[in-house]
């Protein structure tokens, strides 16, 4: 082969042997070599040793020749094999570690959705104290899994509620029945003795009292249930206070008592004014009920510097002690002083189950002397 | 007494009734679906459900529904009387002035004053709200019960003796240095204003 810087050329025979050119062309390369190819040097290519690789065409001629025309291609093939080389270098290890990368998040994802599938299958079985464990990153399957943790929080609580409202029932629903078949029995004995409508009344009076348990209760589960809060609006809570005041200053005043306020004007929430109406009854009955007379029953409202209102009803009678302080919300809870007077032991409990409801906190408090029960909204 | 509610409806549409009394639960159509095409059909004759179903938004509903009054079940005898006495005769004694009068005391819902022989009296929100309501059913008993939803919109039973304490004010200022007593208990019930 000839020394040439660029072009190479052979004109051959059909059968493949070399009539002329620069270009040492074997019988076997020209059986392959039909229009456009690059080849790449090999044994039976010899190219001059600057020469890596040519591209050319092949013609046949009108007597059966075949002409062979090639370029020196070796720098285009020297920057073929470059780039893909440095593709192969820089984009493998991306490649690879994207693969390894999705394989492990795969797994951690499906292992945290068998995860949520099996604890659901446990509370399924009845375990319902089970919850979803968080991971702390704040990611989606945190999110879901704290709102699936509220839902079971939730299906437990109401669960929990009625199991709640089943023990009532039998305990506390059994005595006024109790009562009022002894009366009966009773009024059976003396059919035309004059006691007869004295002992009517009484047994009526036991109707009445498993009657309002019974409503108290199903109030109770009502708010629990968080039904209500469908009739949230604005509510003046001034107005709400000033009116129950004015009504219970003439309650208390028939038993010795007074009832004083200090009350801003305009303060206004949202909420059930139906409910929150009861709630303040409740707690200022309780006063009026519970205290000794001469008992002073303070309500005041205040809003402190963030807007957070807070309704403070305070007496200076004979107070809770601490240790009851809390136990006095729960339903049917009647601390000894107070068996003697009327009352389902409720009241309490539908107070803090309406604060619930609202978001209030209320607290109960030594007053020195008395009690002071604090709603902060 | 009509036992079924498509009966019932038929019945009510055909008119002829002063008052119905209504329950929420009946066969075939219930109570709240009856009322609710009463009043579609411009049936206007005053309903009270008598009903179990007592949550306090089944009460709103019956209310919205167009009821004029709602009492639950199981429930007085006397307070049932009461709530059908004032709702039958509340038509014909819609006071057309703003001043009621029953003997010599005289209420001015315009200008919130009482008088009593030409005197003026002085009373607290409540207690005109509460005389305002008695004068409003005059020789009509109305029960505490009543008073307390109408006066106070209380729809639980307070433990205190909240209406026995106003009325026992409103007579001090309006009945005690009078001669004649209006404000009458009758015993078991409820209340009456009257001469």
């Amino acid at each position: 082969m000839q020394r040439s810087k660029g072009t190479f050329y052979a004109l051959t025979k059909a059968d493949g042997t070399v009539l002329a050119g620069n270009l040492q062309i074997s019988p076997q390369t020209v059986t392959q070599w039909h229009g456009w190819r690059t080849l790449i040097q090999r044994a039976d290519l010899p190219f001059p040793p600057y020469v890596t690789a040519i591209r050319g065409v092949s013609d046949t001629l009108p007597n059966g020749d075949r002409l062979y025309i090639a370029e020196n291609a070796s720098s285009f093939y020297a920057l073929n094999h470059l780039i893909g080389r440095v593709f192969l270098i820089t984009f493998g290890p991306i490649i690879l570690l994207g693969i390894l990368g999705w394989l492990l998040v795969a797994r951690s994802t499906l292992n945290r959705v068998f995860l949520i599938a099996n604890i659901s299958r446990e509370i399924i079985n009845g375990d319902l104290s089970r919850r979803v464990p968080l991971n702390g990153s704040g990611d989606e399957f945190d999110e879901l899994s704290s709102v699936l943790n509220l839902i079971l929080d939730r299906i437990e609580a109401l669960i929990g509620n009625i199991k709640q409202v089943s023990n009532d029932i039998s305990h506390d629903l059994r005595s006024p029945l109790a009562r009022l078949r002894e009366r009966l029995e009773l009024a059976r004995r003396n059919m035309n003795e004059v006691v007869l409508p004295d002992l009517i009344d009484e047994a009526i009076l036991q109707v009445d009292t498993a009657l309002s348990l019974f409503s108290a209760m199903l109030r109770i589960s009502e708010i629990e249930a968080g039904a209500r809060r469908s009739a949230f609006c604005r509510i003046d809570l001034s107005f709400l206070l000033q009116e129950l005041v004015e009504t219970y200053d003439a309650v208390a005043e028939l038993d010795g008592k007074t009832v004083r306020s200090l009350i801003p004007p305009d303060l206004k929430i949202d909420g059930d004014y139906e409910l929150l109406s009861q709630m303040f009854v409740n707690i200022v009955e309780n006063a009026i009920r519970h205290c000794p007379r001469g008992t002073l029953i303070f309500i005041q409202a205040e809003v402190s510097e963030g807007g957070r209102k807070t309704v403070t009803i305070s007496d200076n009678g004979h107070g809770i002690p601490e240790a009851d302080r809390e136990r006095v919300f729960g339903r049917f809870v009647r601390l000894d002083k107070s068996r003697h007077h009327p009352g389902s032991g409720l009241g309490l409990a539908l107070v803090a189950a309406i604060a619930t409801m609202h978001g209030f906190s209320i607290v109960l408090e030594d007053n020195g002397p008395g009690l002071r029960v604090v709603i902060e909204m | 007494m009509i036992q079924d509610g498509r009966e019932g409806l038929v019945a009510a549409v055909s008119g002829g009734y002063d008052l119905l009394i209504l329950d929420r639960m009946l066969p075939s159509i219930d109570g709240l679906t009856i009322l609710r095409t009463l009043r579609v059909a411009k049936v206007g004759v005053p309903v009270l459900f008598l009903t179990t179903i007592d949550g306090v938004d089944d009460r709103v509903e019956g209310l919205r529904a167009g009821a004029d009054d709602y009492l639950v079940k199981p429930f007085a005898f006397e307070e049932l009387s009461a709530r059908v006495t004032a709702l039958a005769r509340r038509r014909s004694t819609i006071p057309a002035n703003s001043t009621l009068r029953i003997a010599d005391l005289e209420l001015d819902r315009m200008s919130q004053t009482v008088t009593r022989a030409g005197k003026r009296i002085v009373l607290q929100q409540k207690e005109f709200q509460l005389l305002e309501y008695l004068m409003l059913h005059e020789n009509q008993v109305v029960t505490r019960t009543m008073i307390l939803e109408a006066v106070w919109h209380y729809h639980f039973m307070p433990v205190t003796l909240v209406v026995e304490s106003h009325i026992s004010r409103l007579r001090r200022k309006i009945d005690r240095d009078f001669g004649q007593e209006l404000i009458h208990t009758c015993r078991g019930s409820g209340y009456k204003i009257g001469c």
